[in-house]
């Protein structure tokens, strides 16, 4: 390997783990709903102090089961093959997210009022 | 196209399929939906550096499509029809244009598989907030990239021309 490369390899680097740090950051705060979208529409929205089981409906007839429990939100079953919803940790902060590419569904944290990203924005 | 390179162009596929195939059956999570090792793309550099940038290129597109088919679906075939375009780009680019090693082509062209991914998620499920995977998914393209470049050097070493 060349010493370019390796120069370059060390920013790019450092530029995704500062960009990881951001994004933690904005994700730090405790958040009140669970949102799922699918297609970008919204088709449930749950609190987060609610304990519960939610079935989903995503495209093509793909089911997902959403669990709700002490105020943190994961998918327990999914019809997809690859299961990567089921794997990906359970979510509790405003911002984070589950997605569940095959079943076109999106399982994201928003805060009390609006989400934290719009905080900054303004 | 030579009558001599239909066979190795052949053979190239078949070997990026099995790889397709290996990389589906491992059961490695990374964690992040779309993260994979990306096995074929050892055979993708090997042809890019052993029969030309053409071969490399066809060796993907029919490697996608009959991997899409065989163990995946519509959408597979998108999500890795954009990973591999934006991939083979900036593989193909830095070749000509630096003097990067295989290290460091593989390197780009794992970490732009994952932008390609993204991209092609963003589009399809309508969600911009996708591009909050993109740091970890840039610094799993790194690790995943130095090892399949690791590889294919060795390969490449061991290759005739």
């Amino acid at each position: 390997m060349k010493k370019k490369e390796i120069i370059l390899m060390i920013i790019v680097f450092a530029m995704a783990l500062s960009a990881m740090a951001v994004i933690h950051f904005m994700q730090s705060g405790q958040g009140a709903y669970v949102v799922v979208t699918l297609d970008n529409e919204e088709i449930g929205r749950y609190p987060l102090e609610e304990d519960g089981v939610y079935d989903l409906t995503g495209y093509k007839e793909g089911h997902n089961e959403l669990h709700i429990k002490d105020e943190k939100a994961f998918i327990s079953t999914a019809s997809c093959p690859d299961k990567l919803c089921i794997k990906q940790k359970e979510i509790s902060h405003t911002g984070e997210m589950i997605v569940c590419l095959p079943n076109h569904i999106i399982v994201t944290i928003e805060g009390r009022r609006g989400s934290a990203l719009d905080g900054i924005a303004k | 196209m030579n009558y001599k390179k239909v066979p190795v162009l052949g053979m190239l596929i078949a070997l990026a399929l099995i790889m397709s195939y290996i990389e589906s059956i491992l059961p490695l999570n990374l964690g992040i939906p779309g993260a994979k090792i990306g096995l074929p793309n050892i055979v993708i550099i090997t042809a890019l550096y052993k029969a030309g940038e053409k071969q490399a290129c066809i060796i993907s597109i029919v490697r996608i499509i009959l991997a899409g088919f065989l163990f995946g679906n519509f959408f597979s075939i998108v999500y890795s029809i954009m990973g591999a375009s934006f991939s083979l780009s900036a593989m193909i680019l830095l070749k000509k244009k630096t003097s990067f090693s295989v290290y460091g082509i593989s390197m780009a062209g794992g970490i732009m598989h994952n932008v390609g991914q993204i991209v092609a998620a963003m589009v399809v499920l309508e969600t911009k907030e996708l591009i909050y995977y993109l740091p970890i998914l840039t610094i799993i393209g790194m690790i995943t990239g130095i090892f399949i470049g690791i590889i294919s050097g060795m390969l490449l070493k061991r290759l005739p021309s």
